[in-house]
């Protein structure tokens, strides 16, 4: 039974497949939406389906940043070389890698913080399957 | 024991896998969940966390049939590996002798 459920939630969910969402995801919200779950239920899981599938992406392209990065230093590098002495562009070039390697060193930092993990949980005597 | 020990979420989805047994996907996966902690679920963040669960081998997975109540798509099964399994009494048996050392709050 879909019909009590919005029509913009229903084609966001349609249009989840299309943008790279997992399928079995995208299966399970609609076996779960048969069920009778609410409307506010629906909007949670699209906002974390469309979440995920755009971090997934993200992942897949900074795949090639290193690369293009390298390359795009390499490109800097000969055209400063080809216009100024070299003693100039050799101290350019570390004040522009403490300034980077700052940056990159506090966005490391920033992702390991919100990768953080706290555990805890009930006692022995509370969790059901004790005998594991 | 490996480096990186598990996370909370981790360790839920760990143990709600274990409790559906043959019946372990998104769906029953996350309801477990919900119903030991009376809280919301996102199934994709389950998802998310049983994909890095796999990464690290601890949980394995297979396609199932698709069915008409899912729109044509599948379930995905998941099921844990003898590592996972060794990382979940790793992590009751740490849990278990940190909670013997905690004072009881009465009251």
């Amino acid at each position: 039974m879909i019909m009590p459920y919005p029509r913009l939630a229903l084609r966001l969910l349609a249009f989840a497949d299309s943008v790279g969402a997992r399928e079995e995801l995208v299966g399970d919200v609609l076996e779960e939406i048969s069920r009778g779950r609410s409307q506010l239920w629906l909007y949670r899981q699209l906002i974390g389906l469309f979440g995920l599938a755009l971090t997934t992406e993200m992942r897949k392209r900074t795949r090639l940043t290193p690369q293009a990065i390298a390359l795009a230093l390499c490109a800097v590098l000969l055209a400063a070389v080809s216009i100024a002495p070299i003693s100039s562009v050799l101290v350019a070039w570390l004040g522009f890698y403490c300034v980077a390697g700052t940056l990159s060193l506090f966005g490391h930092m920033a992702s390991r913080t919100v990768d953080s993990r706290g555990t805890v949980l009930p006692s022995a005597s509370e969790v059901p399957n004790a005998g594991l | 024991m490996s480096r990186e020990s598990l996370g909370h979420f981790e360790l839920l989805v760990l143990l709600a896998l274990l409790r559906e047994e043959d019946e372990a996907y998104g769906v029953p996966i996350a309801r477990a969940i919900e119903e030991s902690t009376g809280k919301p679920v996102v199934l994709a963040s389950v998802y998310n966390t049983l994909e890095r669960l796999e990464e690290k081998g601890l949980v394995r997975s297979a396609v199932g049939l698709p069915t008409a109540a899912r729109g044509g798509r599948a379930k995905r099964y998941f099921s844990m590996t003898t590592t996972g399994l060794r990382e979940v009494r790793a992590a009751k048996k740490a849990l278990t002798t940190l909670w013997r050392g905690v004072p009881v709050h009465e009251g």
